[in-house]
């Protein structure tokens, strides 16, 4: 049975592709955590300039760009890995 | 936005500071001489360090010693010599132990490989990108220079105190600015994406549909 959200998210072509490159666990994680913003968990950290209105959030070593300007909607973005890897 | 603001969004943190420290250089004695009041301040009161970045970026003498050395690091430095054994080292460090600040070292290096990489390779796009950022949001360039400024300062404080108070309030700080760093590393990477091919959008209403846009079971 599945549950109704609070917020509708939409999820742009960038955020679904890359999303296929992350291996299984990273998944969970991120079904879990987005699971928890569309219920209403959602937790502020603004990017900056012409990207003010969106907001990050990590996963372990990825980040989640997404910004829920509109009402009870949120845009799913990107995903971005952190790029260095030096330890 | 003063020029020497303007001029400071190109500047490296970590990798300068590595640098500076190995290569005891005429030029780099210099700037550390001009740095020492500051540091010295830092030390005595780490919370003050944005009213001390502001009082640093008015140092007429300072900032100039900033940017040879700056420019010393861009013409030296080579991506390939920056290798995982080397920054790895960094992690190392005892008092970056001491100071728990594993996670803020690996936002602050991601920034600048990240930055060395477009200066060395993507010059003309990542030089129009920082100019028209710090044009079009003056207010947000000038909050990332004192960012950048604190970090770099606050990591040469660290390099001087010994006691474990002193570690553990400049890590604190450096904990915090590490993160408002990110939100500046996202930004300036999404301004220098193309985006040419169609952005479509799918919506989800629950958890069902949400498992099948992330593909999971």
């Amino acid at each position: 049975m599945s549950s109704s959200y609070k917020h509708a998210g939409k999820f742009t072509n960038h955020f679904r592709k890359a999303i296929k490159t992350l291996d299984i666990n990273v998944g969970n994680q991120l079904y879990e955590k987005i699971d928890d913003m569309l219920k209403g968990m959602i937790i502020e950290k603004s990017l900056k300039g012409p990207y003010k209105e969106f907001k990050a959030i990590r996963i372990g070593k990825y980040r989640l760009i997404y910004s829920d300007k509109e009402q009870c909607m949120i845009l799913f973005y990107n995903i971005r890995h952190r790029e260095s890897a030096y330890t | 936005m003063s020029k020497s603001t303007q001029a400071i969004l190109s500047i490296l943190s970590l990798i300068r500071i590595s640098y500076i420290s190995m290569h005891k250089s005429e030029l780099n004695l210099a700037l550390m001489k001009c740095l020492k009041p500051y540091i010295n301040k830092i030390i005595e009161n780490p919370e003050n360090i944005e009213i001390i970045v502001e009082e640093f970026l008015r140092d007429e003498k300072a900032i100039p010693l900033l940017f040879y050395t700056f420019q010393e690091v861009i013409m030296k430095v080579t991506l390939e010599e920056l290798t995982e054994k080397d920054l790895a080292e960094i992690f190392k460090y005892e008092k970056f132990k001491k100071a728990e600040i594993k996670d803020a070292l690996e936002i602050i290096l991601e920034h600048d490989l990240w930055k060395l990489k477009q200066i060395k390779n993507n010059f003309d796009k990542y030089a129009i990108t920082l100019y028209n950022f710090s044009i079009n949001y003056p207010e947000d360039a000038h909050k990332y220079v004192i960012t950048l400024l604190s970090i770099i300062l606050l990591l040469l404080a660290l390099n001087e105190v010994t006691t474990h108070d002193k570690l553990k309030l400049i890590g604190d700080k450096l904990n915090k600015l590490s993160d408002e760093l990110e939100s500046y590393t996202l930004t300036f990477m999404l301004m220098l994406e193309e985006r040419k091919e169609e952005n479509k959008i799918t919506i989800v209403k629950n958890s069902k549909e949400l498992k099948e846009v992330l593909d999971i079971e």
